[in-house]
């Protein structure tokens, strides 16, 4: 990138406060750690917090909820090593499998909140599940922090007033919508798009957020073709002669797992990738060491807008640093953002149980815990996680990268010189912009909000 | 009773209510799966440059890198010496068997001195553990290096396959695996006593139809049965090969999650519903080798696909109702459930329940007064064909009229008769109890199944085994089945090697046989035509939807160029004559997906460090064996069950507990007794039995005990200890 290029996309990025790679602007700031020592007040029991994660353990998502689980695992570990919370209560996950679907799921967090006398809520993967368990939670009043499941919907529609249920990974929308500043921060030339996305409601959801926030950012852009595989298309060699056939200037691609692995693996024979530019929402969304080294370096290689375990870098937030290490150690395997996610959600829990001692005294009721989550922040591996205290959603600085292989790494990363980091407040909607039905009928509220507030770049 | 056209659907309706991912694919791993025959030389080279995977069925001809391969060690064949009854010397049993003790040395390079029928690669092993340590203990001071008749090796899965042809998606018999089977099948052909055959014989039945009371009893018949079988030294085994095969474990090229059978290694059911391309979480182009071409007939009616190459390309296209325990004793549900087991004599069959008749096939009701010793009420997972019809009960229903029509009368096929003749003289009615709707859904994503329970009738004893017998379950379509019937009625072919060879005519193979395949074009076009539906289905199915049947499996077979309809997990893309490539049938009717059968890859074990006497009997500790991750790696560890289950940290519920089995053994050899006890939380069985009443003191006896984790019972390490009571 030369300098007028740099200098181009700083002043682009100006209007979002984002920042660009590892030498770019922004802030260098070092938290506080996550684990400083409290005394605890008062009386503290010694029996065992009981906490219920579900989260996928077997099947496809595996790839997702295995990190996610093995993040939860460190963290409990971590935290009894010190005695548990309050250096008193130990916590015991009881696990079971999100891949049993949405009715078993339902069940299950019933009957371990019913038989179990679970105190805590944590995991879930899939967005077809949180707004299914979100309600549950508040009926139940089991305080839950969902890891993921990241559907706007849950909060703009399933549970619009939360107590109980708190979610730590960024919302759905805010996915599509770093691709394309991740696509128009590298290529603001890019005009023809083509997209490859599965045909179900993710699909269209990045489709839609993708578009709406790329047409915002750069003028003229014109979608020139639109390929929707079915579930289970393992060959996509059709869809690849027909984007290529349209000419585009980039591809925004949403398949995901082993369906993008496929995808790319294909599309290399074709040439595509020196063709046109690709940007992806997932394709580093599961564990690191899943893609292989022939994955081509320059794609806008998404991670569902949370975390990749080399951003921030080590040198500049020492704490992903330490989780990723000892994350290392543990797991002989680096951290994806599923990990990242569960890990945070239960320091997030031990530090609200906490500060809500301090207050208090003794082992803090819900309501006391509940009202130190709302407005939270911690110092995490990804940076600071800011938890709104109106709708109980994580709020985090948004990433996204270009691909890779560096030597080192079995796998490809990021280049930590692609990295582009968004501050979410300039990709979400602001508290109390009015939900989907209230005024309007887009699908999310921050679809919404990028149509009517963001302005439209001229040409 | 109205039948159904059983249909799935996938609805994936979510606007933006669901996430990043519809988290069940259904199928397997690989999206596609060559299979192709390579000498061992050429394999070798292949998996050390990554372009080929696995080699089932033999050796590499290069000593395979260890770092970049992995192996694979299932059991291979029976070494066996068959005395000549006519050489004076060995006229008499006592010289058979005195030389059979001083035959070790004529074992070849890579052979296991073994001289038992039962291997520990059988399940039932450890039934025989005691006789085959001493039996190996028992050699003659003076050997003799050339065996005294003749030396041979029977490859046990040929073995098998003689006895247990396959008919559609019904594999049995339900102890085709047993190693005391297999003995059977294996020296009794050699007893030439008349008296002592029959005896064989009564005991081979008895065990057979499960008449035993206590799993003592059984014990001991088996091991009578192997002792009969053994008595005569007519026929003595050796010892046994193995099997070794190799796949490639390189980071990127190689694979994982390579599950195996203990008896047929690669070349088995569940090496394609595990085997796992390293590079992709899931699809992926497999390439496996075999090291002969398909020799015998690729016919998905009886037998056929045998050989590596044929065996590997069968376990992907069929799906039958139950797949062997690849480390087990018994059979693992595949696409059927057995939901309800009854047991009793007599059982009223309901009059409405349908029985097939000999000879015809016409399903007709089994009218007042039939009865049944066991009810089984299965679920069954149906799924579309791959020329996308959708399945139907007249589809299940046809499998059982097909083998009544086949396998019985002036016009049967004699491997169709012998596939089915347990199911024939066992089944007493078939009965469409209702059909359900199951779901799978994750958010407003779903996938619908529509579930036909359908209850059987049959004369079996146990309630496992019985359910493998007659399940309503078919891999073929009636359709296409009736398609077959017309050629096989006008000569084209038979339905079996058997059949082929008594009249004269080709097996049925609508693959590789150009002119079978032609033939059934036309009668498929004539069938079309007419609108056939068999006689047996005339009742359930109309003109329209047979017309539109036999419409869509021409048009499969314009785009495919073969006849070889499934609704397995995979389907035949393309044969070319060397190379089959199989394409993976990722349709959202399969009920079964990614990861069902991951707990089967990895045998994990369990062992037995320490074993105390007690009053009631003894305290077996264990410990378990459990996968631990590292990366692209996954390693065995070994530790104590209550450790691993206080940590509990990695499973959806507890881990499974291990099960000690164990059988005390008198010095007479008799059984005294047995059973089966599972871990406690502290890893600890309590095995209960009483101290024999006639011996005070106890002396001579043994006790034989596994722990068995998973049903891994195969090659499970058994420890047999000098008893005192």
């Amino acid at each position: 990138m030369d300098k007028e290029q740099m200098q181009e996309r700083r002043a682009f990025l100006k209007q979002f406060s984002a920042t660009l790679g590892a030498a770019g602007l922004g802030a260098a700031g070092i938290g506080t750690t996550a684990h400083a020592a409290v005394k605890p007040k008062g009386s503290i029991p010694t029996r065992p917090v009981k906490a219920g994660h579900i989260t996928f353990l077997t099947g496809p998502a595996e790839l997702l909820g295995g990190p996610g689980q093995r993040g939860h695992i460190l963290a409990q570990e971590e935290i009894n090593a010190q005695g548990g919370l309050l250096g008193k209560r130990k916590i015991e996950t009881i696990f079971a499998d999100e891949a049993a679907g949405t009715d078993s799921n339902v069940k299950e967090l019933r009957r371990m909140k019913l038989a179990e006398k679970i105190e805590l809520f944590t995991g879930i993967i899939s967005s077809g599940n949180t707004p299914a368990l979100g309600p549950v939670a508040e009926e139940l009043k089991i305080l839950t922090l969902f890891n993921d499941g990241c559907t706007d919907f849950l909060f703009d529609k399933a549970v619009p007033n939360p107590k109980y249920a708190f979610r730590v990974t960024n919302i759905q929308s805010a996915d599509g919508v770093t691709a394309a500043i991740g696509a128009a921060t590298h290529w603001p030339k890019v005009r023809r798009i083509a997209s490859l996305q599965p045909d179900y409601s993710y699909g269209r959801n990045v489709f839609e957020h993708f578009s709406l926030a790329l047409g915002k950012l750069l003028p003229g852009i014109q979608v020139v073709s639109e390929s929707w595989p079915k579930l289970g298309t393992t060959d996509f060699t059709s869809h690849i002669t027909k984007i290529l056939s349209v000419n585009p200037d980039l591809l925004i691609v949403g398949v995901w797992g082993g369906d993008y692995v496929a995808f790319y693996k294909q599309a290399l024979r074709y040439g595509l990738f020196d063709k046109m530019k690709v940007a992806t929402t997932l394709a580093f969304g599961g564990s690191p060491h899943a893609i292989g080294k022939d994955h081509p370096d320059g794609v806008l290689a998404g991670v569902h807008a949370n975390y990749h375990f080399l951003y921030p870098s080590a040198e500049r937030w020492p704490i992903n640093r330490s989780f990723v290490e000892r994350y290392y150690k543990r797991f002989k395997e680096y951290p994806s953002f599923e990990a990242d996610g569960a890990y945070t959600a239960l320091y997030l829990y031990k530090q609200a149980v906490e500060k809500a001692n301090q207050l208090v005294g003794g082992w803090p009721d819900d309501e006391a815990i509940i009202a130190m989550l709302e407005g939270a922040g911690i110092d995490a591996p990804a940076g600071y996680l800011y938890i709104r205290a109106d709708n109980h959603q994580g709020y985090k600085d948004a990433v996204t990268g270009l691909s890779k292989n560096l030597p080192g790494y079995d796998f490809p990363v990021w280049d930590p010189a692609s990295v582009v980091s968004i501050p979410i407040r300039s990709i979400t909607a602001p508290p109390n912009w009015p939900k989907p039905g209230q005024g309007h009928n887009e699908s999310t509220a921050a679809a919404d909000w990028i149509k009517k507030t963001w302005p439209t770049a001229k040409a | 009773m109205k039948y159904l056209i059983l249909g799935a659907g996938l609805a994936l309706l979510g606007v933006a209510h669901a996430g990043h991912e519809f988290p069940f694919y259904p199928s397997f791993y690989p999206q596609e799966i060559t299979i192709e025959a390579l000498a061992p030389q050429a394999a070798a080279q292949r998996i050390a440059k990554g372009t080929l995977h696995a080699y089932a069925g033999d050796e590499l001809a290069a000593k395979p890198d260890p770092a970049k391969t992995g192996t694979v060690v299932s059991l291979g064949g029976y070494v066996v010496v068959t005395f000549d009854r006519r050489a004076p010397q060995f006229a008499d049993r006592s010289a058979r068997c005195a030389a059979a003790r001083s035959l070790k040395p004529a074992l070849a390079a890579g052979q296991v001195w073994h001289p038992y029928p039962i291997t520990p690669y059988h399940a039932d092993y450890l039934h025989h553990a005691d006789r085959a340590e001493a039996a190996r203990a028992a050699v003659a001071a003076q050997h003799v290096a050339k065996p005294p008749g003749k030396l041979e090796i029977f490859d046990v899965a040929v073995l098998a396959a003689q006895a247990g042809a396959r008919y559609n998606g019904w594999l049995g018999p339900p102890w085709l695996r047993q190693g005391w089977f297999h003995a059977y099948l294996l020296l009794a052909p050699a007893v030439s006593d008349a008296g002592a055959r029959a005896r064989i014989e009564e005991v081979a039945r008895r065990l057979m139809r499960g008449e035993h009371r206590s799993l003592r009893e059984r014990i001991e018949r088996e091991r009578e049965l192997v002792a009969l079988l053994q008595s005569g030294c007519e026929r003595i085994v050796l010892g046994y090969t193995v099997r070794r095969e190799h796949y490639g474990t390189e980071y990127s090229h190689g694979v994982e999650n390579v599950g195996y059978d203990a008896l047929d290694g690669l070349a088995s059911a569940i090496f394609p519903r595990t085997v796992k391309l390293r590079d992709f979480p899931w699809n992926g182009w497999l390439n496996v080798a075999a090291p002969a071409a398909p020799s015998s007939a690729w016919n998905p009616v009886a037998g056929g696909f045998g050989g590596a190459f044929g065996r590997l390309v069968w376990w992907a296209l069929g799906d039958p109702a139950f797949l062997p325990s690849p480390h087990g004793a018994g059979w693992i549900e595949n696409r059927l459930s057995a939901s309800d087991t009854k047991t009793g004599s007599p059982l009223a069959v309901p009059e409405d329940a349908l029985v097939p008749e000999p000879g015809s096939g016409r399903l007709a009701p089994a009218g007042r007064g039939r009865t049944a010793t066991t009810r089984i009420v299965y679920r069954v997972r149906n799924s579309a064909f791959h020329d996308g019809t959708p399945m139907s009960v007249a589809d299940l229903l046809y499998a059982y009229a097909f083998a009544a029509a086949w396998g019985a009368g002036d016009t049967a096929d004699p491997g169709v008769a012998q596939a089915t003749a347990l199911a024939r003289e066992r089944l007493k009615g078939v009965r469409l109890l209702r059909v359900e709707t199951e779901s799978l859904a994750f958010g407003e994503d779903k996938l619908s199944y529509e579930v036909p329970v359908i209850e059987v009738h049959l004369d079996a004893e146990g309630a496992g085994d019985a359910a493998t017998i007659a399940p309503p379950w078919t891999i073929v379509s009636w359709h296409l089945l009736a398609l077959l019937e017309e050629g096989a009625r006008r000569g084209h072919f038979a339905f079996s090697a058997a059949g082929a060879a008594r009249l004269g005519l080709p097996e049925l193979d609508p693959v590789r046989n150009a002119a079978i395949v032609r033939r059934l074009g036309e009668l498929a076009r004539e069938l079309e035509e007419r609108a056939h539906v068999p006689a047996a289905l005339s009742r359930y199915v109309d003109a329209g939807e047979a017309r539109q049947r036999y419409r869509r499996l021409r048009e499969f077979h314009a785009a495919y160029g073969h006849w070889l309809v499934t609704n397995g997990p995979y389907m035949l893309s393309r044969w070319d004559g060397t190379k089959a490539v199989l394409e993976v049938f990722r349709n959202p009717t399969y009920p079964k997906g990614l990861g069902s059968f991951d707990v089967y890859a990895a045998p994990l074990k369990a062992h037995v460090p320490r074993v105390e006497r007690r009053d009631y009997g003894a305290e077996v500790q264990t410990e378990v064996e459990w996968l631990e991750r590292l990366g692209r790696d996954v390693r065995i560890v070994r530790g104590s069950f209550a450790k691993r289950l206080a940590e509990r940290l990695a499973t959806a519920g507890p881990p499974p507990a291990p099960v000690c089995r164990y059988l005390l053994v008198g010095p007479d050899g008799a059984v005294v007794a047995a059973g089966v006890a599972r871990a406690d939380a502290t890893g600890t069985c309590r095995l209960e039995f009483a101290r024999p009443a006639r011996r005070a003191g106890g002396s001579g006896d043994r006790l034989v005990l596994a722990a068995v984790l998973e049903g891994n019972v195969a090659n499970a390490p058994i420890k047999i200890v000098p008893w005192q009571h």
